[in-house]
């Protein structure tokens, strides 16, 4: 009886896994949820106490997702249509200002 | 006297088995797509409750269920497991087909009746002479881990599809 010998190496988390991502516009902000319209719909972002929000490099208060800001929203979808946020990334080039929407 | 017959017997029949298995191998060789005999099957599972060390059998997991955990947990799986385990932990994967021994189907009693520090030790630590790897000491990742591969035998089709969009599975490809 041999078993192959594999020497088992141990392998760091590489970084985080990379879930999947939504991109869109914010429609509004209540709470921990967070609306945003993308291409099809409607969905209802959910934010943790450990999801960051960032413009570029910086991390930056969620009171910047403003109705019409332009966001790559990258997390984990849930069952039943919801998204829970690990990051939301604010999209520089395409920041608008308030009562703003851009069109998207 | 009697003993030391039977002792002596034994040890013939294990040199006989040995013998016949060295003859066999020189022959044929011994590739790792071939499935294993039902002792080293034993065996290997006996291992790797081994690797996960007895003070892990009293661990239980500090995070209850949580959709949010369960959720990010199962992209972590998709992304960083199942390429050898499956999206559905079934095992049923190209690389896996060739793994010698090959992961077991993480649905099923063998893997369920682990306890959580079991799993969570194996997902820290690896299994020696296995495909396992250690993948280190996160263990808010790890134990999210432990939340997800307990939730397997109830997975949905809408759970699995979303994982398809990390982990991609070509019908044509699985064994």
């Amino acid at each position: 009886m041999l078993v192959l010998f594999v020497g088992s190496t141990a392998l760091a988390h590489e970084g985080k896994h990379t879930g999947t991502s939504v991109h869109g516009i914010v429609v509004s902000l209540s709470g921990e949820t967070l609306k945003v319209k993308t291409e099809n719909a409607e969905i209802a972002v959910t934010l943790t106490d450990k999801t960051k929000v960032r413009s570029g490099k910086d991390a930056v208060p969620r009171a910047r997702l403003i109705a019409g800001t332009h966001v790559d929203v990258r997390g984990s979808k849930l069952p039943g249509g919801g998204f829970a946020a690990r990051e939301v990334v604010i999209e520089a080039e395409a920041e608008s200002s308030p009562g703003d929407p851009a069109e998207h | 006297m009697r003993s030391w017959g039977l002792a002596g017997a034994a040890l013939f029949l294990l040199a006989v088995g040995a013998a016949l298995f060295y003859r066999e191998a020189i022959a044929h060789g011994f590739s790792a797509r071939e499935k294993p005999w039902a002792a080293e099957a034993w065996l290997a599972r006996h291992l790797r409750r081994l690797a996960a060390g007895a003070d892990a059998r009293s661990m239980r997991s500090p995070i209850g269920s949580d959709p949010i955990v369960l959720a990010e947990a199962r992209d972590h799986f998709a992304d960083h497991c199942a390429v050898c385990h499956a999206n559905d932990g079934s095992g049923r994967t190209p690389i896996n087909a060739g793994l010698y021994p090959p992961a077991p189907d993480l649905r099923e009693a063998r893997t369920q009746d682990l306890s959580d520090g079991e799993i969570f030790r194996i997902i820290e630590n690896g299994v020696r002479f296995t495909g396992m790897p250690g993948w280190g000491k996160d263990d808010e990742e790890n134990w999210g881990l432990v939340l997800f591969i307990r939730h397997l035998p109830d997975l949905t089709e809408e759970e699995l599809g979303f994982m398809r969009e990390i982990q991609p599975e070509d019908e044509h490809e699985l064994p």
